[in-house]
C-alpha cells in the first residue's frame, strides 16, 4: 500500500505540487509507528512533511478524542501552522478537527477542548503543562498516537527545552509508545538531538533531507565608512533603502528591540516614496503584530523591520531579499534569517549583511565563510535544569496524588534527566512540600501535604497559584506603554519596566515606530503622549541581546591572523586594522593582548580574550575582583564576544597584570566573587521563580500585595547567610553555570596565556578598543569601586554642608 | 564597619548610619522604622515557599546597631511586625531575643504603624501613637503637627548614577521639616523616591537623598528633577 492515499495524491497534483521525498518518508514512518526527528532547510514543506501520516490516519480511522499535539515554542507559529493545515484539511474536505490553545485562548474555548478535544491540539510547552495540571489529564491524553514538536534547535537547549521533556515524560506515562516527531532546521550535532527526543535516551532514527542551493550573501556596499563603533549601521541607511525600492518584499532583520525601533524611524526619514514599511518586535501588542503579518501575507508590505520575534517558520509570501543589520551572531541564525526569503527550492536565497561596526565586518566576513563551507554552529541540549523538574513536581501533584518514587521513574526516563538520581530528586520533592528548610523551627505551612500515602496540594490556592505561574520564561519587569490623545489613548505595547524607570517627565524616547514623551508610570503602565521632538532625547531601550556563537568568535580571530583573508577585507577596515598593528598590536593566538589608557578621570582596561561572551563575563567577574582587592576600585565592565573592557578608579600597570590574571583566581575569587555577583542573583531570581518561590504573576486579588513585595536579592542574601546549604542555592549555582559561565574555555585560556600576556600602557584608546569601549552594554559591580567613588563624592557635599552651616551661623 | 554620617536636622545633629538607622547622640536615642517582622511567614500563607529567617535576621542587626551606639532609647518607628498575627508566628527564640533586645535599653518605645494595629503583644512591650524628644516628633506617618517630624512608612529607596555608574539602594530622605526613614526589616522593598507620594510629603522643600549603598551612607543628588523644565519641545 503506497504510503499516501490516492485523494491526498491528486490534490497536490492540482495544486501543482510535488510531494516531495521526505513528505512521503514521514508518511510511511507514521504507517509503521515510528518516531522521527526531521531535520529540513526552512521553506521545505516540513510541517506538512510532520503533519501529513497524523492526517492520513485520522481520515481513515476517525478516532475520538485527541490524537495528535503539536507544540511550538512561539504562539505566532501556532496560528500560522493552524491557517496552512486548516486550509489543507479544507481543500481535501477531511473529517479532522483542529485547534490552537496558547495564553490568548478564551475561557469558554479551552474548557471545551479539555471536555471535548479536537484531532489535532497546537499548543505551547506552558500550555500543555497547564493541561497536564488538570485531575482529567490522563483520559485527555490517553489516545495520542503522535507529538509533533516543531523548532526542535531552538528549544531543545533551553529550559522550555526542559519544560518539554518532562511532560514528553508524562504522556509518556499516559500513552505509552505514542510517536514522537521532531522537526528541526540543519543542525551540528542530530544525534544529541535525536536522544532528547527519544522516550528513554536512545535516540530516534533521524532523517535529513538535503537543502537546495547555498544563499547568496553578500556585505552591502555602501557609500559611507563603516564606523568604528556602535550598532546602528546608519551610514547604511541610504542603501538599504535602495535594495528595498529594488525588491517586491525585504524583510530587513536586527537583533535588538533597540534597534528595530531605531532602524524603522531612519528608514522612514529616507522613504521618499512613502514605501509600506513596517515594524516587527516583540514588544509590540499583540494586535500590531497580527495586522503586520497579515498585511506581510496579503503582499501590501514592502519591507519590514523586524527582530527575532519572526524568525521561526512563519510564512511571510515572497520575500525576496533579507538584510540583515548588524553582526549575523550565528551561522545557524542567520542561514535560518536569510531562509525567510524566496521559499523555492531550487533557486538561491539572496541576502546582504549590514555590518554596523568594524568589529562586525569581520564577524560577517567570518560568517560568509563559514556558510560558504557550510560549518554549522548552534546550541545543544544540555542535562535538564532541576528547578523546571520542581515546577514539575507541583504540576503533576495538581493533576494526580503523586509518590517521589512514582514521578522520578517518569522523570528519569528522559534523556534530559536521566542524570538525576533519587536521592537529588527526594531534595527537589522535599522543597515542594514544605520549602526544605534546615533551621525553620516550625512546620506550619506545607504546599504538599500526604493523603493515604501520597502527595496531594494543600489546599486549592496552591493549585490556582501553581497555574498561574506555569513556565520557565522569566520576564524582566514589564510596563504596558499606553499613548495618550486628549483623555482617552491606546496600548502600543510593553517595555522593560528598568528602562521605564530611568525616564523623568518631558523625555522622549522610540516606541512603536514614534516619538513619545514619557508622561507618567501608573498601575504598572507607562503614560506617554506623542512628541513633535524629531530625535529622543533617551536614545532607547535595549531588549534581546544576543550572544555571539563561540564558533564564530573563533572564526573572526582565524581572520586575524590570515593575511590572504586580510587583504580581501574592505579599505577601510584594513586601514583601521593597521592603525591598531601601528598604535599597539594585533591580536594573535600566541599571547593575550592587554591594552590600559585614560578614560576621563578614570581607566579602561581592555582584554582581547576571543572567548565569547559567557567566559569573558565570568572573566569580567574574576579579574575585577581581584582588581578590588589590588585596591584599583574596578567600576563597570563592558563584554563583548570579543574582549572585555574594566573602567576602574586606579590604572592596571605592566606589573599589576601579571598579579591579576594568575591562575589562582579562579579558586580563591571564584567561590568568593560567585556568591556575591550580582549574576549569581539574577540566576537566583529565576531559580526562585522557576521553582515557585516567588511569582511572576499575581491574580487581581494578590494585586494588594505588590506593595509587600521585595527584591530575590534579599532572600538570596538572607538564605546563604542561615540556611548555605539550601537546595535552591545549589539550583542557583548550576543554573549560573549553564547560562552564564564558561569555565572550561576561560581555564584553558588563563593557563596559555598567563605568563604570555602583551600588555600596552597607551595613551589613549586603541582603535581595536573603541567598539569593546563604546558597547553599551555594561555590567555593574557592586561594593568597592561604587562605594570609594561614592564616598568621594560625600567630601565635597559634607565640604558644602559644612559651608552652608557656617552661612548660616548653625556652628554658633 | 559602616559608614555613617552626621547632619543637622531641624537645629540638631543626628547620625544617619549605613545600617539603617538614625542615631540622635544628644538624646542617646536610636531609631529604626518598618521591621516588618514574620513578613515570609506572612507571604507563606499564600503559598511561597520563601525562608523564614527574615525575623532573626532582622533583630541580629538590630542587636549589631545597639551594641554600637547603646542607646538609652529604643524607638522603633512603626511597623515593627508585619501583621496582627506576627507575634504569634514569631519562632520562641527570635521572640526571645525581641524581648531581650527590648530589655537591653531603659526605655523601648514601639510606634504604632498601620501594619501594627491591633497586633498583640506580650504586655510587657510599650506601644504608642507617636512619641517626642526634644519638639521633634516621632511618628510611623506624617502627623498634623508643627513640630518637626521624623516618620517611617514610605520605604524609600534611589536609583542614581555616579560618573554614568547606576547604582541604587535604600535612603533617607530629608528636609527642613521632615525625615523619612528607610526600611529596616530584611524583606522590605521600597518606593523610588521620585515617586509623586513623596514631591506631597515634601511641600515644596525637596527631599535631599542620603544613600545607602553596601556599607556606605552618602548624600547624593537626585538624578533628574522631578518636574520637565519649563519650555523643552518649544525652541
Amino acid at each position: 500500500m503506497a504510503a499516501i492515499p490516492s485523494h491526498f495524491r491528486q490534490w497536490f497534483d492540482q495544486q501543482d505540487w510535488k510531494i516531495l521525498p521526505h513528505q512521503k518518508a514521514m508518511a510511511e514512518r507514521y504507517r509503521q509507528g515510528l518516531s522521527t526527528l526531521l531535520t529540513a532547510p526552512t521553506g521545505t514543506g516540513k510541517t506538512l512533511a510532520g503533519f501529513i501520516g497524523s492526517l492520513i490516519d485520522i481520515d481513515a480511522r476517525r478516532p475520538k478524542g485527541l490524537h495528535t499535539l503539536y507544540i511550538s515554542p512561539l504562539k505566532a507559529l501556532n496560528y500560522d501552522i493552524e491557517r496552512n493545515v486548516v486550509a489543507l484539511v479544507k481543500a481535501l474536505n477531511l473529517p479532522v478537527t483542529l485547534e490552537s490553545r496558547t495564553g490568548d485562548t478564551s475561557a469558554y474555548r479551552r474548557k471545551r477542548q479539555r471536555a471535548k478535544p479536537p484531532h489535532i491540539l497546537l499548543t505551547t510547552p506552558e500550555s500543555l503543562m497547564l493541561l497536564l495540571s488538570y485531575p482529567d489529564a490522563a483520559e485527555m491524553f490517553g489516545s495520542i498516537e503522535a507529538v509533533i514538536i516543531d523548532e526542535i534547535h531552538q528549544v531543545a537547549a533551553s529550559k522550555r527545552g526542559d519544560l518539554i521533556a518532562l511532560a514528553l515524560a508524562q504522556l509518556e506515562a499516559y500513552r505509552p509508545g505514542y510517536r514522537r516527531i521532531g522537526l528541526s532546521a540543519t543542525v551540528a550535532e542530530p544525534d544529541l538531538f535525536s536522544m532528547w527526543l527519544g522516550p528513554t535516551g536512545a535516540p530516534v532514527p533521524h532523517l535529513d533531507s538535503p537543502g537546495g542551493k547555498p544563499p547568496k550573501v553578500h556585505i552591502l556596499k555602501t557609500m559611507e565608512a563603516i564606523p568604528y563603533g556602535g550598532f546602528m549601521a546608519k551610514y547604511a541607511v541610504p542603501e538599504i533603502m535602495a535594495e528595498i525600492v529594488k525588491a517586491k518584499t525585504t524583510i530587513v532583520f536586527v537583533n535588538t528591540r533597540a534597534q528595530a525601533e531605531l532602524l524603522f524611524q531612519l528608514l522612514w526619514e529616507a522613504n521618499d516614496e512613502a514605501l509600506a514599511i513596517a515594524i516587527y518586535h516583540a514588544s509590540l501588542t499583540r494586535e500590531l503584530r497580527a495586522k503586520t503579518q497579515a498585511m506581510m501575507a496579503e503582499g501590501k508590505l514592502r519591507a519590514v523591520v523586524a527582530t527575532a520575534a519572526i524568525e521561526l517558520g512563519i510564512d511571510w509570501g515572497n520575500v525576496d531579499v533579507v538584510i540583515q543589520v548588524g553582526a549575523p551572531k550565528g551561522v545557524s541564525r542567520l542561514l535560518q534569517r536569510i531562509g525567510r526569503s524566496n521559499h523555492q527550492v531550487d533557486v538561491p536565497s539572496k541576502a546582504f549583511l549590514v555590518p554596523a561596526n568594524q568589529f562586525e565586518v569581520l564577524e560577517c566576513e567570518a560568517a560568509i565563510s563559514a556558510i560558504a563551507a557550510r560549518h554549522l554552529d548552534g546550541d545543544e541540549p544540555l542535562p535538564g535544569a532541576q528547578d523546571v523538574v520542581i515546577q514539575f513536581i507541583m504540576n503533576a501533584a495538581c493533576s494526580a496524588p503523586i509518590t517521589p518514587h512514582g514521578l522520578h521513574d517518569i522523570v528519569a526516563r528522559s534523556w534530559s534527566y536521566h542524570h538525576l538520581k533519587y536521592e537529588q530528586f527526594e531534595e527537589l520533592f522535599q522543597f515542594v512540600i514544605d520549602g526544605g528548610y534546615a533551621l525553620r523551627a516550625y512546620d506550619r505551612w506545607h504546599r504538599l501535604v500526604k493523603r493515604d500515602g501520597a502527595w496531594v496540594p494543600s489546599t486549592p490556592q496552591m493549585i490556582q497559584r501553581h497555574r498561574q505561574n506555569i513556565g520557565v520564561i522569566i520576564e524582566a519587569g514589564k510596563l504596558k506603554v499606553r499613548k495618550i490623545h486628549g483623555r482617552g489613548g491606546r496600548y502600543l505595547g510593553e517595555i522593560e519596566e528598568q528602562f521605564g524607570q530611568s525616564l523623568s517627565p518631558g523625555d522622549t524616547f522610540y516606541f512603536g515606530g514614534e516619538v513619545l514623551a514619557f508622561e507618567r508610570i501608573q498601575d504598572m503602565t507607562l503614560h506617554a503622549r506623542a512628541s513633535t521632538a524629531k530625535e529622543p532625547r533617551i536614545p532607547t531601550y535595549s531588549g534581546g541581546q544576543m550572544p555571539l556563537s563561540t564558533f564564530l568568535a573563533d572564526g573572526v580571530r582565524g581572520l586575524l591572523q590570515d593575511e590572504d583573508a586580510l587583504n580581501g577585507l574592505p579599505k577601510l577596515v584594513r586601514n583601521w586594522l593597521m592603525l591598531q598593528a601601528r598604535f599597539s598590536q594585533l591580536p594573535d593566538r600566541k599571547s593575550l593582548l592587554v591594552e590600559s589608557f585614560p578614560r576621563g578621570m578614570l581607566f579602561a582596561t581592555v582584554l582581547y580574550t576571543f572567548e565569547g561572551r559567557r567566559a569573558n563575563q565570568t572573566l569580567g567577574m574574576l579579574f575585577s575582583r581581584r582588581m578590588e582587592r589590588l585596591g584599583l576600585h574596578p567600576l563597570s565592565f563592558t563584554v563583548t564576544d570579543y574582549g572585555l573592557a574594566i573602567t576602574s578608579v586606579k590604572a592596571v600597570t605592566g606589573e599589576s597584570i601579571y598579579e591579576l590574571l594568575r591562575a589562582d583566581i579562579l579558586s580563591d575569587e571564584l567561590e568568593e566573587w560567585l556568591s556575591e555577583s550580582p549574576m549569581l542573583k539574577r540566576s537566583f531570581r529565576r531559580v526562585a521563580t522557576i521553582a515557585g518561590l516567588v511569582e511572576q504573576n499575581h491574580n487581581s486579588a494578590r494585586k494588594t500585595l505588590k506593595q509587600v513585595t521585595f527584591s530575590t536579592d534579599l532572600i538570596y542574601d538572607v538564605l546563604r547567610k542561615y540556611d548555605p546549604g539550601h537546595v535552591l542555592l545549589a539550583l542557583t549555582r548550576a543554573d549560573a553555570e549553564r547560562e552564564l559561565l564558561d569555565l572550561d574555555r576561560l581555564t584553558d585560556m588563563i593557563l596559555n596565556f598567563q605568563s604570555h600576556i602583551e600588555f600596552r600602557a597607551l595613551p589613549r584608546p586603541s582603535p581595536m578598543s573603541l567598539p569593546v569601549i563604546l558597547d553599551v552594554r555594561t555590567e555593574r559591580l557592586p561594593g568597592g569601586g561604587l562605594e570609594a567613588l561614592l564616598a568621594q563624592g560625600d567630601v565635597e557635599t559634607q565640604a558644602e554642608r559644612m559651608m552652608a552651616e557656617v552661612e548660616h551661623g548653625l556652628m554658633a | 564597619m559602616a559608614s555613617w554620617l552626621e547632619v543637622a536636622f531641624a537645629g540638631h545633629y543626628v547620625v544617619l548610619d549605613a545600617e539603617l538607622g538614625l542615631y540622635w547622640a544628644e538624646k542617646e536615642t536610636l531609631a529604626v522604622s518598618d521591621l516588618h517582622l514574620e513578613k515570609s511567614t506572612f507571604l507563606a500563607q499564600f503559598g511561597s515557599a520563601i525562608p523564614a529567617y527574615d525575623s532573626h535576621d532582622t533583630l541580629v542587626r538590630l542587636e549589631r546597631l545597639i551594641a554600637r551606639y547603646q542607646p538609652k532609647v529604643l524607638i522603633l518607628l512603626g511597623d515593627t511586625f508585619h501583621d496582627k498575627a506576627a507575634w504569634a508566628r514569631l519562632e520562641d527564640r527570635t521572640r526571645k531575643q525581641l524581648l531581650e533586645l527590648c530589655g537591653s535599653v531603659e526605655h523601648c518605645c514601639f510606634v504604632e504603624g498601620n501594619h501594627d494595629v491591633g497586633v498583640t503583644v506580650d504586655p510587657s512591650l510599650c506601644f504608642a501613637d507617636d512619641y517626642v524628644v526634644d519638639n521633634v516628633l516621632f511618628s510611623h506617618e506624617p502627623a498634623v503637627s508643627d513640630l518637626p517630624q521624623v516618620i517611617g512608612h514610605f520605604h524609600p529607596k534611589l536609583r542614581t548614577s555616579l560618573h554614568g555608574h547606576r547604582l541604587s539602594g535604600k535612603c533617607f530622605a530629608m528636609n527642613e521639616r521632615l525625615l523619612i526613614m528607610p526600611a529596616f526589616g530584611s524583606f522590605t522593598g521600597g518606593l523610588e523616591l521620585t515617586h509623586a507620594a513623596f514631591t506631597d510629603l515634601a511641600k515644596g522643600d525637596p527631599l535631599k537623598p542620603y544613600l545607602v549603598y553596601g556599607k556606605t551612607v552618602a548624600a547624593v543628588p537626585l538624578i533628574r528633577p522631578l518636574a520637565p523644565p519649563a519650555g523643552r519641545g518649544l525652541g
